[in-house]
């Protein structure tokens, strides 16, 4: 009997922090509550909202600037399901990173709309989670039939050579050119232009 | 009294980058403010989920000004979580151009603001004087904007003796008109009467919104986060300038004496730096997570970033300053008069594809 294939280990991530730097993690709303009172007390800035896609969890990440120049972070997983408190009352600037954090991680926040950044036609559409997919997007937005191709730049597209070669390019485009030879080609160029304005001038 | 909505923006004259503010008012009063965002939202977060050093270009284009604070505080971010070192002479080169940085960003938003409220000729003065900045700049590191200079372990190029020299001069030359411009405008009546005690936000407001950067320090609180050390900032000795006032005016006054401060600043960086490496050679992925910030033009830029022991990361977080400094306008033109709502709204140097990235 063959043993069953175990699984990689995911590898633990490091958190790597400056001198007084802390990290917490609330097991429950109830501490995760206190720890923002506290913060709120101390008259602490709240710097900005992390969100991150854990699959069936989101992890929300509360920064904080403890105005002596240190960092303070509050880690707590939610359900994106359930609906998390808001911190509005106390920060009134946490108005714009719940919404964010609600528009494209799809939390659900108490209050919060969650409409800043995104057109009308996004709705229910929640581009920071892994399982967006770009391809569904743009079927919700053009129709089923004629999704806009999503063409894969080639060397060439990012050169902006337009079918060219690369050795084409080299020889028009060299930098270390030769006078006399410049000097030859424009030459060449002229009696071409010529006749043009003469068309145009009849 | 009846009510009139009038919109501001999405396109405005003095406003490069759409947004829209919806003002209620009552006769020449404003009585409700509400704004609306998402035309320059590009989605870069999840763009620069990728290999972090195609990432840093990324992270570069959120903003065309503070571009190079943008990929100074990725890499920084990306130093921290990967234990990666820097020499010292590096460090002293990536504060060289963030401060050059500063004075071409308050030079540029100084000359927008004497365009908005009329007065063309400070306009053409200052942005004079930024020119020779950004040619600076394009000395210094082969570009004028974006400047693609800072990597992982270290900086792209050096500075040399003549460099420095030439530096110095410049700098001291745009030292000297910028104080002849700002001694100009400091007693221009036309100035000071349309800009002194409009506006004007109390430090409780400030601190209740969370305001950051050279809008906090016009109000009088002493905080910079370039005292936290990071980069040369801790081998420099220095002390955050402030105003006190809080309205437009000091706004305008607190850039150009940060002006002053950022000259000085390099002037020291030009004397301390010591011949050296500029770079450490650092392959491999990033398997830790790490919060950086860093003193942008327009106050603390926030990164927060999550590798997975490979190439690519798992999670990029922008916060820029300017959208921490939004929420505050919804109270602050609260009973302004109409006609300076604009002058208000630019006086927080709003920039709107650092709000949205």
């Amino acid at each position: 009997m063959a043993e069953p294939s175990i699984p990689p280990k995911p590898k633990e991530i490091v958190t790597r922090t400056a001198p007084g730097e802390v990290y917490d993690a609330p097991k429950d709303l109830d501490e995760f509550k206190t720890m923002v009172k506290k913060a709120y007390k101390n008259g602490w800035r709240l710097m900005c909202i992390t969100s991150i896609d854990k699959g069936d969890r989101i992890e929300l990440i509360y920064h904080f600037d403890t105005q002596k120049f240190l960092l303070y972070h509050i880690r707590y997983m939610v359900d994106p399901d359930v609906e998390h408190v808001s911190l509005v009352d106390m920060f009134p600037s946490a108005f714009v990173f719940e919404n964010e954090v609600s528009e494209l991680m799809g939390v659900k926040i108490k209050g919060i709309a969650g409409k800043i950044f995104l057109s009308k036609d996004m709705e229910g559409m929640h581009p920071l989670r892994k399982s967006f997919k770009i391809e569904e997007m743009l079927v919700k937005l053009q129709g089923p039939e004629e999704p806009h191709p999503i063409k894969k730049a080639t060397k060439e597209d990012r050169m902006g050579m337009d079918g060219k070669k690369e050795e084409d390019l080299k020889t028009e485009d060299a930098c270390d050119f030769d006078e006399e030879e410049v000097a030859a080609k424009g030459k060449k160029d002229k009696p071409e232009k010529a006749p043009k304005k003469k068309e145009g001038d009849e | 009294m009846a009510r009139t909505i009038v919109p501001f923006g999405p396109q405005h004259p003095i406003l490069a980058e759409p947004v829209r503010y919806k003002l209620e008012l009552e006769e020449e009063t404003v009585v409700g403010v509400d704004f609306e965002l998402g035309w320059m939202h590009r989605g870069i977060e999840k763009g620069a989920e990728q290999d972090y050093n195609k990432a840093i270009f990324m992270c570069e284009r959120v903003c065309g000004i503070c571009s190079g604070v943008h990929s100074m505080t990725f890499v920084g971010c990306l130093e921290k979580a990967g234990d990666i070192p820097v020499p010292d002479r590096a460090h002293y080169l990536r504060t060289i151009l963030l401060e050059l940085e500063r004075i071409h960003s308050h030079l540029l938003w100084v000359g927008i603001a004497a365009d908005a409220v009329g007065f063309q000729n400070l306009f053409m003065l200052t942005w004079r004087e930024r020119e020779h900045v950004v040619d600076l700049m394009e000395a210094m590191t082969g570009n004028r904007v974006n400047h693609s200079y800072v990597l992982p372990g270290g900086v792209r190029g050096d500075v040399d003796e003549k460099m420095a020299k030439h530096a110095l001069e410049v700098l001291g030359a745009v030292e000297a008109s910028a104080k002849y411009v700002a001694d100009q405008a400091s007693h221009d009546r036309t100035l000071i009467n349309r800009l002194k005690g409009v506006g004007i936000m109390d430090k409780a407001l400030c601190q209740r919104y969370g305001v950051i950067g050279p809008n906090m320090r016009g109000c009088g609180i002493k905080q910079d986060c370039r005292c936290d050390g990071y980069e040369a900032y801790k081998w420099l000795d220095f002390e955050p300038v402030t105003c006190d006032g809080g309205d437009n005016w000091s706004r305008v006054l607190i850039r150009v004496l940060e002006t002053f401060q950022s000259v000085e600043l390099i002037k020291k960086c030009f004397k301390q730096i010591e011949p050296g490496p500029i770079m450490e050679e650092f392959k491999g992925g990033i398997d830790g997570e790490a919060a950086y910030r860093c003193e942008a033009p327009r106050g603390e830029l926030f990164y927060f970033i999550r590798g997975n022991g490979t190439k690519s990361l798992e999670r990029v977080k922008i916060r820029a300053p300017t959208l921490s400094n939004l929420m505050v306008t919804k109270e602050l033109l609260l009973g302004e008069e109409f006609a300076n709502i604009p002058v208000t709204i630019l006086s927080f140097d709003p920039c709107f594809s650092c709000t949205e990235r």
